[in-house]
């Protein structure tokens, strides 16, 4: 080989280099601010929704880690998550921490990661340490880990699950914890993590706050950018910026802040509304609105109404037919009042009501023998209103399982003036009790507080909603109270007086049977002088003890308020007429017992299948 | 610190010779023996094949013999020109660069290394192990191609026609390169000294106000709170693992650097022991359930209590503190078990007393709040008072005749767990200089990076470069895993024997299922993982435990390396040396080439 064939080698050699620069410049360009969209590998970044698809973004410690694997990041990986276990187990939290760092710049874009392992630390490291200073110090790791996540995944679709996590850490890990009175503090007090955008002091540092920040970030997201909340309800995620400025409120009346719990409740209801407007897809890829449960029953019952004008005595006709195929026995028990029936009877109206029933299918199809002028008028109407139907069963079925309509009436009735006032007494007697010892003050206060509660309760029945829903948690924050109550009657060896207001309360939701024995004692002693008023008139009934509670009740209502039982009757007969819902099991005033036990058992699905309980 | 396997005395270590352990010496012979027999039948098997039984033997003869000789005559001098020429060649391959690679490392260290509450943990933790893989990694590059090289090269045609023994080149070479890996691990050293003394260096400030404010300014992560003495002197309280001087000048206060943040404590342990719920004495205490069975648990408000048992108490454990007098200085770490919240910002509190042992003879508890997971001091002054209120002396009436005393622990709060382990509690002596531990800690990397050239070397005497290479990988990453080696070599681990866990891994069978089926091919596979595991339990006999060397979490903790820990160390590097140099000659002898 001579020289010149070496020179012309190494020519060619530059050529080629210099040839394939140009796909290489193609493939690899990076984007920057001015060319936005840089080379086939970055546009194949921003497709995949990989974040360091930017010149500007690309984490280099990252990147030289992932280098430094040679191509055996995946064994890398194992062996780091294989080593952050046995730390986690040897309690060396120092080294985990670390091997988290490393995890994070080896697999930034894998959302799992994030969640587990900011879990990991969040709940399950913090609870390892005795001091709440630490605890709150490794809750927050976790709560920062995440927010690197979020931080390097901001275009990954899968973003606002990561999102959701922050605002639910922030809210619920802090706000809910049985440190959670210290983790509040610790938290505004934190300078670290609000850095020096948010001042001390100031309302943005309350954990309830941030996490309604993080959770309509998460809300934006989804709505404004398209990302996916994977397997979570979207029902959840909607209601989370509200649900979160209602624990605020409630936080923040807590530590005896009303004004602004007032405000705060204000705004509650405000966003409530928002949630009930927003867009939810159900399972089966409906479109429901959970505040517009109103207008869509109006629209099924006006679509009712125009498919029946469409022949007006056609129903009765095919029921008076259906009817007449009816054996006697089956008829007879259809035409008893419910209350006379046996339960033989019972069962006979019930198939005897199904079978009589007309469907829309059927009347259309009658419709159309009859008026075949009609017919497609009549088929359409009769599929516009099953759709709706279905529409209005599912909006039904999760607004139960949000708790809507108890979180909308709680909302309502914290804003006003009597529920702040009652509420503050609640606090001053507690606070008179506990810091000063003085059961004097505490108990006037108490009493005072339970008449404003009762007063409430009462305004709230008036205008057809039921504050102590067994659905809602109001009649579970009053037995707290009460039990407080009871603690400062104790120490001067004072029962609970017979015309306490909210025995009611205690009959409904003392869970845990704490005031089993005085509930008996009371109602004894109300016995004892229903007996005393009744046998003079010689007016005995035999009567079942869901009756006795019930009449009892009634007495207690009349001494109290001077004779307006008849008032307090009359909203539950409304609620029965107005509110839809009341036909599905809604205490009425004619059948306590029936309506108790119906509710119960509304209660237990509602506490089965939602969290918002 | 956290101490999993008790480190034994060195002549204990060595020599002991019983039904419960062999001293290392003894295993050291008893390989050396083994594998002599095992090389001596080879030999002669190789020499019957080739020559015949009687030929061969006389060959066999002469090799043993020549050895014998070259081994007691071997020169210092001709090393040492062996040893030069390898560090010459070592410089001529540029192996400088790993320092500038090593220093790139320390200067981005930032960018991986967040601050964290135990910042000279992690600091130390990061430099040792980034020393301990780089350093491992250059001995091997030098130490592995070096000789394979000469071969191809046929330079090593020069250095054999002179009067150069085998030995000498093995020796040498092995001498050279640890040499030039002792100059580099030098330079990481320092380097990294500097690194954690500035990386760890901060002060804070305070603001200048008319009233103090409660905590100094936040830097690094971390601030003080600041606390008045009676004395109107101003402290920083101790936080993130250090505290800081303040000193006054004029109307501000300047607040000095970390103080403590190195530390080298030199502690004297005891050993521990436990007394149950009713007071009586068992083995260990409760289990609360924790994965790491490490540290076992004492009930509260009843009468179990953590004893240490201390040897050898006498003036020279006290610390004399002048006009105070003599104190004992106990230090003790507490974990907290709760079964109940209980008040949350309240500590549960223990009582801490000194006891004489076999007799009643107690202190007044002394009342504390247990700091959990932290080291917390107590001193005891020389003069008590006992239970009944009577004076008495720690030395004279609590340490017993044999010179021991005891230290008892208990849990006040009812359903609340204090739990202790071993290492837990001890008289903390003296501070150790924390230069001179890190040296140390520097010495294991250094003993690490020595055997690994041994077996480099050992290695390319007979294989090319790169599978001498890999030869020698596979035995660091096997000593670094040796535990679970062992573990698989002899069944402890779930999951069975090589093929037995391949099958599993290849058609996703559960661990728990039975492997032992009738089947033939299941019968062969179980066959040839008995095998293999027995190879492997031989192999184990003679894997380095590369985890052993580990001193990093000494330094990391702020306790001083026992020089027992070094001298045991030291002991098994220099007798892989003497090992992998014997194979390594007979090997090298073997080629053509060396005769």
């Amino acid at each position: 080989m001579n020289k010149q064939s070496s020179f012309n080698r190494k020519l060619i050699y530059l050529g080629l280099i210099i040839v394939l620069l140009f796909p290489l410049y193609g493939l690899s360009r990076p984007a920057t601010l001015v060319d936005k969209e840089g080379g086939k590998l970055s546009k194949m970044r921003v497709d995949n929704r990989l974040s360091q698809a930017n010149l500007g973004e690309i984490d280099p410690a990252s990147e030289t880690m992932k280098l430094l694997t040679l191509g055996l990041r995946g064994v890398a990986v194992n062996l780091l998550w294989g080593q952050a276990d046995e730390y986690k187990k040897k309690e060396d939290w120092t080294n985990l921490t670390a091997t988290l760092e490393q995890l994070a710049r080896l697999q930034p874009n894998f959302i799992t990661f994030w969640k587990y392992q900011s879990w990991n630390v969040s709940y399950n490291v913090s609870v390892q340490f005795d001091d709440y200073r630490d605890r709150y110090y490794y809750v927050r790791e976790g709560i920062e880990f995440l927010k690197q996540g979020v931080e390097k995944n901001k275009e990954n679709p899968q973003i606002p699950q990561l999102l959701w996590d922050l605002g639910w850490f922030v809210g619920q890990k802090i706000g809910r914890a049985d440190e959670h009175v210290q983790y509040r503090r610790l938290f505004k007090a934190d300078d670290e993590f609000h850095g020096d955008d948010v001042p001390p002091g100031s309302d943005e540092r309350d954990n309830w706050l941030v996490s309604k920040k993080e959770y309509l970030d998460t809300v934006a997201s989804i709505r404004d950018r398209g990302k996916s909340i994977g397997k979570k309800s979207e029902k959840i995620v909607y209601s989370s910026p509200a649900k979160s400025q209602m624990s605020y409120a409630e936080a923040i009346e807590e530590e005896g802040q009303f004004e602004k719990g007032q405000a705060a409740w204000a705004i509650a209801a405000d966003d409530w509304r928002d949630f009930g407007d927003q867009p939810i897809e159900h399972s089966t890829g409906r479109i429901l609105f959970l505040g517009h449960e109103h207008d869509l029953a109006k629209e099924v019952e006006g679509l009712e109404k125009q498919l029946d004008n469409l022949a007006p005595s056609l129903r009765d006709r095919m029921v008076d037919e259906k009817r007449a195929k009816l054996s006697d026995a089956e008829r007879a028990a259809l035409d008893k009042p419910l209350e006379e029936r046996t339960t033989e009877e019972y069962q006979l109206a019930g198939v005897a009501a199904q079978a009589i029933a007309v469907t829309d299918a059927e009347f259309v199809d009658r419709l159309a023998k009859e008026k075949p002028a009609s017919r497609k008028q009549a088929s359409m109407l009769a599929d516009r209103l099953s759709d709706q139907r279905t529409n209005l069963i599912y909006t039904q079925r999760y607004k139960t399982d949000a708790n809507y309509n108890y979180w909308a009436l709680r909302a309502e009735f914290e804003q006003t003036d009597t529920a702040v006032d009652a509420r503050r007494k609640m606090f001053q007697a507690k606070q008179a009790y506990d810091d000063n010892q003085d059961d004097v003050t505490a108990k006037r206060l108490y009493e005072e507080g339970f008449q404003l509660w009762r007063q409430l309760v009462d305004n709230f029945r008036e205008q057809g909603h039921d504050l102590l829903d067994p659905d809602g948690v109001t009649g579970d924050d009053l037995l707290v109270f009460i039990e407080d109550y009871y603690r400062v009657l104790k120490a001067n060896n004072e029962e609970i007086p017979d015309d306490f207001p909210l025995w009611e309360v205690i009959e409904n939701f003392d869970a845990e049977m704490k005031f089993e024995e005085e509930l008996r004692e009371h109602q004894r002693r109300l016995q004892s002088t229903d007996d005393n008023a009744e046998s003079p008139a010689d007016e005995a009934e035999p009567s079942t003890p869901a009756e006795q509670v019930e009449q009892a009740e009634s007495n207690e209502a009349e001494s109290a308020d001077e004779g307006d039982a008849a008032d307090g009757e009359e909203p539950a007969d409304k609620a029965s007429d107005d509110n839809q819902e009341a036909s599905n099991g809604v205490s009425t005033a004619e059948s306590p017992g029936e309506g108790d036990e119906k509710t119960a058992i509304v209660a237990e699905e509602a506490t089965g299948d939602s969290d918002a309980g | 610190m956290i101490q999993e396997k008790p480190l034994l005395p060195y002549w204990e270590w060595f020599l002991q010779f019983d039904a419960d352990r062999w001293g290392a010496l003894w295993h050291f012979f008893i390989s050396l023996f083994i594998l002599a027999a095992v090389a001596l039948l080879l030999g002669l098997l190789i020499g019957a094949i080739l020559y015949g039984p009687v030929k061969g033997g006389e060959k066999v003869y002469r090799v043993v013999a020549n050895a014998m000789r070259e081994m007691v005559a071997f020169s210092p001098r001709r090393i040492w020109a062996i040893a030069k020429v390898a560090m010459q060649e070592a410089l001529r391959r540029r192996v400088l660069v790993a320092v500038v690679v090593f220093v790139l490392l320390l200067l981005f260290a930032g960018w991986f290394l967040k601050t964290d509450r135990e910042p000279a943990k992690l600091y130390f933790s990061f430099v040792l192990t980034a020393t301990s893989f780089l350093g491992l990694f250059i001995a091997l590059l030098l130490a592995v191609f070096s000789l394979p090289n000469d071969f191809k090269n046929k330079t090593i045609y020069t250095i054999v026609t002179k009067p150069v023994r085998a030995g000498d080149i093995i020796l040498g070479r092995i001498l050279g390169f640890t040499i030039v890996g002792s100059v580099l691990l030098a330079i990481m050293g320092t380097c990294s000294y500097i690194f954690v003394n500035r990386a760890l260096s901060h002060t804070h400030t305070i603001a200048a106000q008319a009233e103090l404010p409660e905590s100094t300014s936040y830097d690094k992560g971390h601030s003080h709170p600041l606390l008045v003495r009676e004395d109107g002197t101003v402290v920083a309280e101790y936080e993130h693992n250090h505290d800081h001087a303040i000193t006054e000048r004029g109307d501000r206060y300047v607040v000095s650097q970390p103080l403590s943040t190195m530390q080298a404590r030199v502690p004297q342990g005891g050993k521990i022991s436990f007394l149950n719920r009713q007071g009586a004495p068992v083995a260990k205490g409760v289990s609360v359930g924790k994965e790491w069975g490490y540290r076992s648990f004492i009930e509260g408000g009843t009468q179990a209590a953590a004893i240490w048992t201390f040897d050898d108490i006498d003036d020279s454990v006290l610390i004399d503190e002048g006009d105070e007098g003599q104190f004992l200085p106990i230090e003790l770490v507490v974990r907290v078990f709760r079964t109940w919240k209980a008040d949350i910002e309240t500590p549960v509190e223990g009582i801490i007393q000194l006891k004489r042992p076999g007799s009643d003879l107690k202190t007044q508890p002394e009342f504390f709040s247990a700091k959990d997971a932290t080291i917390d001091r107590k001193f005891f002054p020389r003069k008590l008072v006992d239970t009944n209120n009577e004076p008495i002396d720690l030395l004279d009436d609590l340490v017993n005749e044999d010179g021991q005393i005891e230290v008892v622990v208990q849990c006040l709060d009812r359903a609340q767990y204090f739990g202790f382990a071993q290492g837990d509690c001890y008289i903390h002596l003296r501070d150790a200089s924390p230069a001179w531990n890190f040296f140390k800690a520097y010495l294991s990397i250094w003993i690490q990076m020595v055997l690994v050239i041994a077996i480099a070397v050992m290695a390319s005497t007979i294989l090319s470069g790169p599978i001498a290479m890999l030869f020698t990988v596979s035995f660091i990453l096997l000593g670094f895993q040796r535990d679970f080696f062992v573990r698989v070599a002899t069944d402890a681990q779930e999951g069975g024997g090589p093929i037995e866990a391949l099958v599993r891994l290849v058609t996703h069978m559960n661990l728990i299922s039975d492997f032992k089926n009738q089947n033939i091919a299941y019968k062969l596979m179980v066959f040839v993982d008995d095998v293999l595991q027995f190879a492997m339990r031989t192999l184990a006999g003679v894997l380095p435990d590369f985890g052993e060397f580990n001193t990093a979490r000494y330094v990391a903790y702020g306790f001083n390396i026992p020089a027992n820990q070094v001298a045991q160390q030291l002991t098994i590097g220099v007798a892989y040396v003497i090992g992998l140099a014997f194979v390594g000659y007979f090997l090298l002898r073997n080629r053509e080439v060396a005769k």
